[in-house]
């Protein structure tokens, strides 16, 4: 309990730096918020300075930052300059999607990284250790965006198996998820398989050994167990990753998630959804790291009694 | 005016769309007066001056507030239709793929061209204006209105309303809703963008009787016709209106139009239905409802995603797909092209004539001879495009011949100009004067689609001598910096549906924080401008803008490029899409087979 009280706490300044950064991005991009809001529309200069009256623009920074503060602790990211609606709607209406999609690749690199990682680790240097290598290793060559065009041409535009781009099915989900996750299971299976490597050559697989368990309870309830502490955090680790991935996956494929609305608000400078989708983005990233965490120190005590002894 | 438009775009018009096609309008009035008044020659006769402004922002389709969307809603409180009739089932559903999110489905408030395309399906205008058939010139048809006549100082327009006319709510069609609909544009509240710059010098809009009705100006705005049918104004529900709120009827659109509001997922698609009811049209685009039972937009924000998906068959039109990938579908012989030229100015490089080597006139001559738009369009935009020569677009009123003519291509000419002006050719082949280097500063704006047109124009200049430096900024910051002039070539393109449009980039009040990044000023054009905007006569209005048209070519401020297209590439199955005047397609007739 102190263990996850402890986590907790040390959340917070992080987050408070994400909302800081995201604060000060209406003030690093060029350009003035009124005009953008007013672009196109034939407005005064004095209507403009109204407008930045009205948006607290003539504000002191730190007042700005403690409104912009107090406005999130309510739920209020403010509101898109594009479509005047609530950028916190917007955000969680596209949410869904993204963590669906996030989730399906972790779900590939998972399904292709672990077993390959396995198979690769039991009997290092033999011909499926080196064939299970090349295969992480074109995963991390080949860009993951590359990737899904070519798997688009073949599978949808050729065979015509599935969608090019979501409709809202099932199918539609297979080559984002593949393209996204593949890369991110090379990294798992070499993870594994160096882990794997380690175990099998430690004193209680030894000792199991010696105790009789067959190769494959050895494998699977000792060594497997071992290994997953570090891949759990790899996972984790990895996530935020995959969220940035899903911005340009999300792009190329037509999927309304939170990653290609960063991307087409960035842009189109609508920095009110931009600063919104960085804080839940970034705390996403937080909430994650602290779950994962959570996860390793339940799977194994020796992490929790390491972070107390710190 | 559609001597660009390709043969598909001709093959594409039905042909229920023959004038002589009875039409649910009264054809009496169609046939006899009516016809003659909504000639678009006659209609300008009747005019005074504009205050136009402008439509739609800079750069076509690609968006200046564009990409986020408004929330998931469906519905619309709008009555669903209860069964599609057997003539709209029978045209299928058609799946077109678009590149970014509509900012608001509320024409009057939109800022944003491409939300046009789809509310010409869900709303109507007081009148049409669209292309002639087979190359005619465009033309004013009924639409909301069966007639109307423009006071002589064009300030006052009486429009006679069809009285047979009901909105997708049951809402019965009358003067009430006309004036909710432009006295919405300039509620402070709608934060319209485009349509009350387009919208000029409006004061009020007055019910005579339940079908007659007055928009009145408080000074002349001959320009009016031209902007009520481009597409801002399509006549909304005021019960709909009413129930949603000014910011909320964006989600909930109701109009009169040949499709009624079905479903929109944010960022995703948005859905329409077909209206039954709908007998309204113009008999040029088809007569009563539209065909398809349901027309899907499916937002699509990567260019080569849409061409993938159409050719996967997700989708049955994709707008806008990279110009290589039109050229390979066009040589592929599977899909039909429509290239549909807009109205407004070309897209093209203001040229600052105060800033250094750029303020000698020779220089930006020079420039004009220098580039060869023809190779231009071939090569860099694969043909899509069409070569622009003049400040004006080809179908845009008040276009002027004589400009086009002034330069075309001529390195020779180039050469001679800046020998002339003093600019010798160094061993590295650039030009030097007073040990000044003829370097240029060009200045580009993200997602204006000039990054490759520059490098082309880049290199043409060097062939002439110049050297040049290229930077890219966000659009609001190259705004500032194009008001500074800190560039001696820019980037621009305008959709505007009428001439008065040069009033926003070559008069000398919008230097410092309009669209004048030519800095170009002159009093004689300035006048001009004014003067054309209260001129009545059809034919001496179009003379004085295409005068304002030569001297700004004569003065060599702004370098055409290319003429700014809606590029459609379609399935085979897809058949009658009719096309606007601002580059876009209504889908009226429009089936799937």
């Amino acid at each position: 309990m102190d263990f996850v009280l402890r986590r907790l706490a040390a959340a917070v300044p992080v987050l408070l730096g994400i909302t800081i950064l995201s604060f000060l991005l209406i003030h690093l991009m060029p350009g003035d918020p009124a005009q953008i809001i007013l672009f196109g529309s034939n407005s005064t200069p004095e209507q403009i300075a109204q407008l930045r009256q009205q948006l607290g623009l003539n504000d002191s920074l730190p007042r700005q930052y403690l409104d912009f503060l107090g406005q999130l602790l309510h739920g209020n990211l403010g509101t898109s300059y594009a479509t005047q609606n609530s950028v916190a709607h917007e955000l969680l209406s596209r949410t869904p999607s993204t963590l669906i999609l996030t989730f399906s690749a972790l779900a590939v690199a998972v399904i292709i990284g672990v077993p390959l990682g396995l198979v690769a680790g039991v009997r290092p240097n033999s011909l499926s250790d080196r064939l299970c290598r090349g295969f992480s290793f074109l995963g991390v060559a080949i860009p993951y965006f590359f990737l899904a065009l070519v798997l688009v041409l073949f599978f949808s535009v050729k065979l015509q198996w599935v969608p090019a781009i979501d409709d809202g099915s099932i199918a539609s989900l297979i080559i984002p998820a593949v393209s996204l996750g593949w890369g991110y299971s090379a990294i798992l299976t070499r993870l594994v398989r160096g882990s794997i490597i380690q175990e099998l050559r430690s004193d209680y697989v030894k000792a199991a050994r010696a105790h009789g368990a067959s190769e494959f309870r050895v494998l699977m309830r000792h060594a497997l167990r071992n290994s997953s502490i570090p891949a759990i955090t790899t996972i984790g680790l990895q996530f935020g990753n995959i969220l940035t991935g899903a911005a340009i996956t999300e792009v190329i494929f037509g999927r309304a998630g939170i990653g290609s609305f960063l991307a087409t608000s960035i842009t189109s400078k609508n920095i009110p959804v931009v600063q919104g989708a960085v804080v839940l983005i970034g705390g996403g990233y937080v909430v994650i790291n602290l779950i994962i965490d959570l996860i390793v120190g339940a799977v194994d005590p020796r992490t929790r009694l390491a972070t107390a002894a710190a | 005016m559609t001597e660009h438009l390709n043969r598909d775009v001709t093959d594409a018009t039905p042909s229920a769309m023959a004038p002589s096609t009875p039409g649910p309008l009264n054809p009496v009035l169609l046939s006899s007066s009516a016809a003659r008044r909504f000639s678009r020659r006659s209609m300008l006769g009747l005019g005074g001056a504009v205050a136009a402004g402008f439509a739609l922002a800079a750069c076509g389709s690609s968006s200046t507030s564009g990409a986020t969307a408004a929330s998931s809603t469906s519905g619309a409180g709008a009555a669903v239709p209860s069964a599609a009739p057997v003539a709209a089932a029978a045209g299928g559903k058609l799946v077109m793929g678009i590149s970014s999110t509509p900012d608001t489905l509320d024409p009057g408030a939109t800022g944003l061209a491409l939300t046009l395309l789809i509310t010409f399906a869900l709303f109507d205008p007081l009148v049409w204006w669209l292309p002639g058939k087979n190359g005619a010139a465009s033309e004013f048809h009924p639409g909301l209105a069966t007639s109307y006549t423009v006071s002589a100082d064009a300030t006052t327009y009486t429009f006679k309303l069809r009285t047979d006319v009901t909105f997708h709510d049951g809402t019965k069609f009358d003067a009430a809703a006309v004036k909710a609909t432009y006295d919405h544009v300039v509620d402070p509240a709608t934060k319209s963008k485009s349509g009350l710059g387009a919208l000029g010098p409006y004061k009020e809009t007055k019910i005579i009787d339940a079908s007659t009705v007055q928009i009145i100006f408080s000074a002349p705005n001959a320009g009016f016709l031209h902007q009520q049918a481009a597409g801002n104004f399509g006549i909304i529900s005021p019960t709909a209106l009413a129930k949603y709120g000014v910011t909320g009827f964006g989600n909930h659109p109701v109009g009169t139009g040949p499709f009624t509001f079905g479903e929109y997922v944010a960022g995703d698609h948005l859905t329409l239905k077909n209206n039954p009811d709908y007998k309204w049209g113009p008999t040029v685009l088809g007569t009563g409802p539209a065909k398809l039972s349901e027309l899907t937009f499916r937002i699509v924000p990567d260019d080569s995603g849409r061409y993938n998906a159409l050719q996967a068959g997700q989708l049955q039109i994709a707008m806008n797909p990279p110009a290589n990938d039109i050229s390979a579908a066009s040589k592929s012989g599977k899909f039909t092209q429509l290239t549909v030229p807009s109205i407004g100015t070309p897209s093209g490089m203001p040229i600052n004539v105060t800033k250094f080597p750029t303020d000698d006139i020779k220089v930006r001559q020079a420039i004009m001879y220098a580039v060869d738009q023809e190779k231009l369009t071939k090569d860099v935009l694969f043909g899509v495009d069409v070569p622009a020569h003049s400040v004006l677009t080809p179908i845009t009123p008040g276009y002027s011949k004589p400009s086009s003519a002034l330069y075309s291509y001529n390195p020779d000419k180039a050469n001679a100009l800046l020998d002339s002006a003093g600019w010798v050719k160094g061993s590295d082949g650039v030009r030097t004067k007073g040990g000044k280097k003829l370097s240029l500063e060009i200045l580009l704006f993200t997602g204006g689609g000039f990054e490759l047109p520059a490098q082309f124009v880049v290199s043409e200049l060097s062939k002439v001598g110049f050297t040049s430096n290229t930077t890219v900024q966000p659009l609001a910051t190259a705004q500032g910096s194009f008001n500074a002039g800190t560039h001696n070539l820019g980037a621009f393109g305008y959709y505007g549906a009428d001439p008065y449009l040069l009033n926003i980039w070559a008069n000398s009040d919008a230097i410092k924080s309009g669209f004048n990044w030519s800095h170009y000023s002159n009093p004689l054009v300035d006048a001009k401008i004014a003067k054309a905007n209260a001129t009545a006569a059809d034919a001496a209005r179009n003379t004085l803008y295409e005068q304002v048209g030569t001297t700004l070519m004569q003065a060599a401020m702004y370098l055409p490029l290319w003429d700014v297209n809606g590029a459609f590439t379609m399935a085979p199955s897809v058949k009658n899409v009719s096309t606007t005047l601002n580059g876009y397609i209504l889908f009226h007739g429009t089936q799937v087979d």
